[in-house]
């Protein structure tokens, strides 16, 4: 139950900080975040995940790479 | 059956889309990939695995399906398998999920499928993402759940003869952020709630009397470990339920002729494992259709609580818990590799083929462990991408 509130909390404050001191991008300036290097999954091919998920002892997080980049 | 099933059922609905799509006028993108990863390491595991994906899409109506097919070949002689007198075995596991995502404007739904076999394991997963961009598309939110269903067996006894079961419920939430107009903040939290036994059936745990356990040394010899333990072998047993909570941060840059991507994970769980890891790389432009650039990932975890170098029996006692697997104990990675991409298609559009090619090698420390206390692992992919 901590675990959840700090989790909770931990949250908010990204939430917070993500979005404070941001500039706003029109539509038309949004050329280069469409680059497939700059999208907010992950690079790795699906040998390279599956080896680090094996290597690491800690599930790898799977909502960034399901999050909408806003660009497209 | 079941995977095959699906994979027909999505071609049938992806083909019935693009007739749809074409008679309406509308530009579909259509993409498709193939990969292969050589995996070795010098605890003489080798994994080849070729896969295949497709995406199909109308970006203007805002709708898509994904598809994705794998398969593993596994040769493992381990130390772990040397250790229970077994020989080299070869495993192959076949993995599949297909996609279809919606989002004809602000507000989008994705729903998605799994299925993994291998002979002792099958696993199913299913879930759903809901997304909401904000802000003018400046900021985009997204609300996830998926369930999986896994069933744990042995190689070559049926799963109606002994099996158990292993369920998992995973929830997420993340957003994304537009920054400037070079820069994409995205941050996630994920909540994975596990139940049943995940013990593996082959992992035999060595025990040591009393008088014994603490003579015994990290890294300590098959031959060793054979000497000191006493007769009684058991197998591994684990918890039966696993709180799970990461969060996640990816942070993507692009300078005039590079991109630069750092991420970083913390991580808890309920079994006491504390995790951190950092990833970094930089794609540099090397002329107008080649890009080339290194990767770095440092990961550090403490181990279970229940984890020991050498667990005591006291007679007829046994440790409640106890498990051999070196991922639950104190280890650290450090990776060093490099990505290269080269754009092969036609002067009109370079990027519609291109070649992708990686090589990461894996030190790995193992910190209170039996029979090994490092790993050093090789992996390399190549990938062709093709987008009409």
């Amino acid at each position: 139950m901590v675990r959840m509130r700090f989790s909770k909390q931990l949250t908010s404050l990204a939430i917070l900080c993500a979005c404070s001191g941001c500039s706003h991008v029109a539509a038309y300036e949004r050329g280069v975040v469409a680059r497939p290097d700059m999208t907010a999954s992950d690079l790795s091919g699906r040998a390279a995940q599956h080896a680090t998920e094996v290597h690491e002892g800690a599930a790898r997080s799977g909502a960034v790479s399901e999050a909408g980049c806003g660009c497209n | 059956m079941q995977l095959r099933t699906a994979l027909l059922l999505a071609a049938s609905l992806a083909s019935s889309w693009l007739a749809e799509a074409r008679a309406d006028g509308g530009r579909l993108d259509v993409r498709a990939s193939s990969e292969v990863g050589a995996y070795s390491d010098t605890d003489h595991v080798a994994v080849l695995t070729p896969s295949i994906s497709g995406h199909l899409g109308d970006p203007a109506a805002g709708w898509s399906v994904d598809g994705w097919y794998l398969v593993d070949v596994i040769s493992a002689a381990s130390v772990d398998i040397v250790s229970t007198a077994s020989r080299r075995w070869t495993e192959v596991r076949q993995a599949g999920d297909a996609r279809a995502a919606f989002k004809p404007h602000d507000l989008g739904v994705s729903v998605e499928g799994s299925v993994s076999s291998e002979p002792d394991y099958l696993a199913f997963a299913a879930g759903g993402y809901v997304t909401k961009d904000l802000d003018d598309r400046n900021l985009s939110l997204v609300l996830g759940y998926g369930y999986g269903h896994d069933t744990i067996g042995r190689t070559g006894t049926p799963f109606s003869i002994y099996s158990h079961a292993f369920d998992h419920h995973a929830m997420s939430a993340g957003l994304t952020r537009l920054i400037d107009r070079r820069t994409v903040l995205a941050i996630a939290a994920d909540v994975t709630l596990e139940s049943g036994d995940s013990s593996k059936p082959y992992r035999y745990i060595p025990l040591f009397s009393p008088e014994v356990a603490p003579t015994v040394q990290a890294g300590a010899t098959v031959q060793e470990v054979s000497r000191l333990r006493s007769p009684e072998t058991v197998l591994e047993r684990l918890p039966l339920s696993r709180d799970r909570f990461g969060v996640t941060a990816r942070l993507a840059r692009r300078t005039p002729r590079a991109t630069i991507r750092i991420e970083s994970t913390i991580y808890d769980d309920s079994w006491g494992i504390k995790a951190f890891s950092a990833d970094g790389r930089d794609l540099v432009d090397v002329g107008a259709r080649f890009s080339l650039g290194p990767h770095v990932r440092y990961y550090v975890q403490s181990p279970v609580t229940f984890w020991k170098l050498a667990y005591v029996t006291n007679g007829d006692s046994v440790p409640a818990f106890r498990t051999g697997d070196r991922e639950l104990g104190p280890l650290i990675n450090l990776t060093i590799g490099a990505r290269a991409k080269w754009d092969v298609g036609p002067a009109s559009s370079p990027d519609a083929w291109n070649l992708v090619a990686t090589f990461d090698t894996t030190y790995t420390r193992f910190l209170d462990d039996l029979y090994i206390t490092e790993r050093v692992s090789a992996l390399g992919t190549l990938t062709l991408e093709a987008s009409w």
